[in-house]
């Protein structure tokens, strides 16, 4: 009972530092993610727009959601669009400034998920090998060994 | 498989179950069908061809040589990764990214490097399973992303599960080839020398092809949010997880030289990491400023 307790929290200590260490920041466009697997679409994470001078520095903290008639009428909330300095994407026809809060909230979300998908892989290898006596080693079997 | 030394055999009977799994999620509409086209059937038997080969390989490298020294070679598979993608893509990173791969593959390989028996079969096949399982990797990416036409609308759990349909057809002529005779004969001989039932032993090998086939589906739920590269440093760093794991839950002890290398592969994807991130960031700034 002790070990399984152990386990578990290496598996949970284990986790939190793959989030820390794993490369699966919210901005990761690299050549395969822009490809459209990333959840840099699918999560509707929102863009930095506007001038060259304001991309760098977004205007931050404010929730603001504006009306707007010229929007179209896209219920797709992926849509997203340039218009001003804001963080902002569209929902509904109306455009949407979200905080860095929100931004910060999906990205620790995502990379929660992503770390919970490794440990899970994890914890199947070491019971894969469990299973598999052939490959029963006292490096990569500590269950056996034990 | 050290009571059944077939590793061909094995691995194809995995393949089925894994197979055979799927096939029941589908039939109990449990998830969609896939729907391909014959574009998209082609790709994925591309992707099911090296998840073959890669895994049997991998067994063959295990069965000839010293596992510690397969698990040498196989922590190299970041730079085929890196090396794959970039060939296939066209887009290669920053050579200070790559630089970062050095210390995570070589504290790897320090911390397996247990015995010095060198087996040029056992070699050649981890390679040729890192080869094989980089390309896995690259292509499945591209299968699943959203440009590509052929292969729509299908997630990468049910992806793996094509992938293993093509790969269990793949690797069926192989095992028959190689091990139809003997497979028969050792699985007699198992039976009596190993003290276990047959019931037992169907059970250990149903077990395992399932649990193998879950283990590669997360694998690529992980792939679908992530870069191949850091699929591949993860898959490395999987290596020290279950190094570390053994000493703080079991107290098993370690050595000197395990403690160093593992040490040196964790600094060394946290290095990857913050490098990786650090340059997606500048070039992402780069492009906006151009636009």
């Amino acid at each position: 009972m002790k070990s399984v307790f152990k386990a578990t929290l290496f598996l949970v200590v284990w986790q939190l530092c793959l989030i820390l260490m794993l490369n699966v920041s919210c901005e990761a466009t690299t050549a395969l993610d822009r490809s459209g697997t990333s959840l840099v679409t699918k999560q509707r994470r929102p863009i930095v727009t506007g001038t060259k001078s304001k991309r760098l520095a977004p205007d931050t903290n404010v929730i603001h959601v504006r009306n707007s008639q010229n929007a179209k009428r896209n219920t797709s909330a992926v849509a997203m669009e340039e218009k001003g300095p804001r963080i902002c994407h569209q929902r509904g026809g109306a455009t949407v400034s979200v905080s860095d809060t929100n931004v910060w909230i999906s990205a620790l979300l995502h990379r929660l998920k992503i770390g919970f998908y490794f440990a899970l892989w994890y914890a199947l290898n070491v019971a894969y090998n469990s299973t598999f006596p052939f490959i029963f080693s006292p490096l990569i079997c500590p269950i056996s060994t034990s | 498989m050290n009571i059944i030394p077939a590793p061909l055999s094995v691995a194809t009977i995995q393949f089925f179950i894994g197979a055979l799994y799927a096939g029941s999620i589908w039939i109990l509409k449990l998830r969609p069908t896939p729907k391909l086209t014959s574009k998209g059937m082609n790709e994925l038997a591309k992707v099911g061809f090296y998840h073959s080969t890669g895994q049997l390989a991998t067994m063959i490298s295990m069965n000839v040589g010293p596992i510690s020294f397969t698990h040498i070679v196989k922590a190299l598979e970041p730079f085929f990764s890196a090396v794959v993608s970039a060939v296939v893509f066209g887009e290669w990173m920053k050579p200070q990214v790559y630089a970062t791969l050095i210390p995570v593959v070589g504290g790897v390989a320090y911390a397996c490097a247990q015995e010095k028996h060198f087996s040029w079969l056992s070699f050649t096949t981890a390679m040729s399973s890192n080869l094989a399982f980089a390309l896995r990797a690259v292509y499945s990416k591209h299968a699943m992303s959203s440009s590509n036409k052929d292969i729509k609308d299908l997630s990468s759990t049910n992806l793996f599960g094509v992938v293993t349909w093509f790969a269990a057809l793949v690797s069926l002529p192989i095992a028959l080839l190689l091990e139809g005779t003997s497979f028969i004969p050792l699985w007699k001989a198992a039976v009596e020398t190993s003290g276990k039932t047959v019931r037992q032993l169907i059970t250990a090998v149903v077990i395992s092809g399932l649990v193998h086939y879950l283990n590669n589906e997360v694998m690529y739920l992980a792939l679908s949010n992530v870069h191949p590269v850091t699929l591949a440093v993860g898959n490395t760093m999987k290596r020290v997880f279950i190094l570390v794991a053994s000493v703080m839950v079991f107290q098993n002890p370690i050595s000197v030289q395990a403690a160093i290398g593992s040490a040196i592969g964790i600094g060394g994807v946290l290095l990857y990491s913050i490098t990786k991130d650090y340059y997606e960031k500048v070039i992402k700034l780069h492009e906006e400023a151009s636009a």
